[in-house]
C-alpha cells in the first residue's frame, strides 16, 4: 500500500513539475499585467488624428468609384463592399473584391490612392505628435511579435525617438498603428498571458495549439485531481492489497 | 523557526493552500476545455463573400446629408458617414452629434427605420436554419443569451431543435447568430476569463484585489511544491523535533 502511495505521490510531483511551469507563467503574467506598476502611463499614445472630413463636400457616389476599379481592372468588378475611409487629409472609397483585393479612390481627385513607402513615410511622420526622423522603412507581409495584430501587408517606420516608436501604415487602407517598446512588451505579455503567442510561433494553426492546450489541461487537472486524492483522509483513500 | 523547516509543515501549506486555489485552477481548466472544444471540429467550408451591386447607388455623401436634413426639417452636425448593406440595399450611415445614427438608402435616398418586420427579413436571409420564426421582441439590454453586443437589438427566435436567436441591431441592422450550444460555450468562456465576477461587485479594484489575492494563494502553493519536489539535499535541513 505504501508503494501504491509513493507512486500517487511520484505521478503527482512529476505531472506537476512540467505543468506547474505554465500555471506560473499564467500567473505572472496576469499579475504583470494588472499592475500599473511593470507598465505605466507609456502605455499611452499621442498620435495626431486629423479633423474629420467634411462630407457635405463629397459628391462622388458610390456608382462612380465601382467605375473607376472598373477602368483598373479592365472588367465588371465583383463588389463584396464599398466603405469610407480617411487617409490624412484625403478621403476615399475603399472598394473591395471577391478575390479580395481592394482600391482606394479619392472621392476629390477622383483618381486611385496607392500607399507607397514615400507615402507610408509621409503619413507615419504627420502621425507623429513631434518633430521626427526616420531610422528605417520596411513593408512587412506577416505579423511578427513586434506587429502581432494588426492588417499586412503594412509599412513598418521605426522613428528615431526615446520609446523606440514604430509606425505601421496599411498598404489597403492607410490605417496607421502606434507601437513603443512599452506597448510591445505588454503585448508580448498579455499574448503569453492569454497564449495567443503560440499562434504567432506556429503561423496561426489554431488546431494545432487548441490540441497542446487541451493536453496541458488535461494533465494539469490530472495532477490536480490525484493531489485532492492524495489530501484525503487515509481511511477515505482506496486500500490497495 | 524550527517548526518552519519541518518537512511536514511544508506539506501540510502545500496540501491546504492547493486545496482551496485548486478548486480556482480546475474551474479555470474545465472550462476553458469546454470553451474550446469547438476549435477541434472540422472547419466548416468557408462561404462564398456576397457580392453587392452598387451601380445603382447614385446618391453621393452630400446628397444623403442633405436628403437626412430634409427629411429630419433641421441642420445635424456630421460626425461620420459609413456605408453599409441591409439585404440587397445599399445604405449611408450617417453618425450625427447628439443623436442616434440615422439610415439613408444610397439609390432612392429615403430614411431606412430598421422596424420588426425588416429585422425579422433580415434575420431569415442570412440565417443558417431554415425553421419558421417563433418570436421577434425588442431587447434594450444585454442578457444571458445576448451577452456581447449593441443594444437595442431585434431578437428573432427560430423554432429548430437548437434554439437559434438572431440579434438584430435596430440601429444599422448588423446581425449575429447564437444557438443554445454557443451560448451554453459563452457562459463557460465568462466563468473562464473571470468576467462573472462582476455579478459579486462591479468595482475593478475589488475584482483586481481578488484576482491577486488567489494569483498570490496559487503562486504560494505552486513554489512549495516546487520545493518540496527538490532533491532532499538541495531543501534547507531541518532541526529534528525535540523529545
Amino acid at each position: 500500500m505504501l508503494k501504491k502511495i509513493k507512486l500517487w505521490y511520484k505521478l503527482h510531483k512529476w505531472i506537476s513539475i512540467v505543468t506547474g511551469l505554465v500555471i506560473v507563467m499564467w500567473l505572472i503574467t496576469g499579475f504583470m499585467i494588472t499592475t500599473p506598476v511593470f507598465f505605466p502611463k507609456s502605455l499611452r499614445i499621442d498620435q495626431n488624428r486629423p479633423d474629420s472630413p467634411d462630407f457635405r463636400t463629397v459628391t462622388m457616389t458610390p456608382a462612380d468609384a465601382v467605375a473607376h476599379v472598373k477602368t483598373i481592372v479592365g472588367h465588371p468588378p465583383e463588389v463584396t463592399s464599398v466603405r469610407l475611409r480617411q487617409i490624412s487629409d484625403i478621403v476615399a472609397y475603399r472598394v473591395v473584391l471577391k478575390d479580395n483585393t481592394s482600391y482606394l479612390i479619392d472621392v476629390h481627385a477622383q483618381q486611385e490612392v496607392i500607399i507607397t513607402q514615400d507615402m507610408a513615410q509621409q503619413l507615419a511622420l504627420e502621425a507623429y505628435p513631434d518633430q521626427a526622423q526616420i531610422l528605417s522603412a520596411e513593408k512587412i507581409d506577416r505579423n511578427d511579435l513586434s506587429y502581432p495584430l494588426g492588417p499586412i501587408p503594412a509599412y513598418r517606420i521605426i522613428i528615431d525617438d526615446e520609446q523606440g516608436t514604430h509606425l505601421y501604415v496599411s498598404t489597403q487602407t492607410g490605417e496607421i498603428n502606434q507601437t513603443n517598446r512599452y506597448i510591445r512588451s505588454f503585448v508580448i505579455v498579455e499574448m503569453l498571458h492569454s497564449f495567443t503567442a503560440f499562434s504567432i510561433t506556429t503561423h496561426n494553426q489554431t488546431r494545432f495549439i487548441t490540441y497542446m492546450l487541451w493536453i496541458s489541461s488535461f494533465l494539469t487537472i490530472i495532477a490536480a485531481v490525484i493531489g485532492y486524492y492524495l489530501a484525503l483522509p487515509h481511511r477515505w483513500q482506496i486500500r490497495w492489497r | 523557526m524550527n517548526i518552519l523547516l519541518r518537512l511536514r509543515t511544508w506539506y501540510k501549506i502545500h496540501k491546504w493552500t492547493s486545496i482551496f486555489t485548486g478548486l480556482l485552477l480546475l474551474m479555470w481548466l474545465i472550462t476553458g476545455l469546454l470553451a474550446t472544444w469547438e476549435k477541434l471540429l472540422p472547419k466548416p467550408e468557408a462561404i462564398e463573400p456576397v457580392t453587392f451591386n452598387y451601380d445603382k447607388t447614385t446618391l453621393s455623401p452630400a446628397d444623403a446629408i442633405a436628403n437626412l436634413e430634409e427629411n429630419l426639417g433641421k441642420t445635424v452636425e456630421v460626425n461620420w458617414v459609413a456605408l453599409t448593406e441591409i439585404l440587397d440595399r445599399i445604405v449611408y450611415k450617417i453618425s450625427v452629434k447628439e443623436d442616434k445614427p440615422h439610415l439613408v438608402d444610397a439609390q432612392l435616398g429615403q430614411l431606412v427605420e430598421i422596424t420588426p418586420e425588416i429585422a425579422e427579413e433580415i434575420a431569415k436571409a442570412k440565417s443558417p436554419t431554415q425553421a419558421p420564426v417563433l418570436l421577434v421582441e425588442r431587447i434594450n439590454r444585454n442578457d444571458f443569451s445576448y451577452i456581447y453586443g449593441p443594444t437595442p437589438v431585434y431578437r428573432i427566435v427560430f423554432d429548430d431543435n437548437k434554439t437559434t436567436y438572431s440579434h438584430v441591431s435596430a440601429q444599422d441592422g448588423t446581425v449575429t447568430y447564437n444557438n443554445c450550444w454557443s451560448r451554453i460555450t459563452a457562459a463557460f468562456l465568462t466563468l473562464h476569463t473571470f468576467q462573472t465576477l462582476k455579478v459579486i461587485t462591479s468595482r475593478k479594484r475589488i475584482i483586481t484585489g481578488l484576482l491577486w489575492l488567489s494569483t498570490f494563494l496559487t503562486l504560494f502553493a505552486a513554489l512549495n511544491g516546487y520545493y518540496l519536489a527538490l532533491p532532499s539535499q538541495w531543501r534547507i535541513p531541518s532541526t529534528p523535533r525535540r523529545k
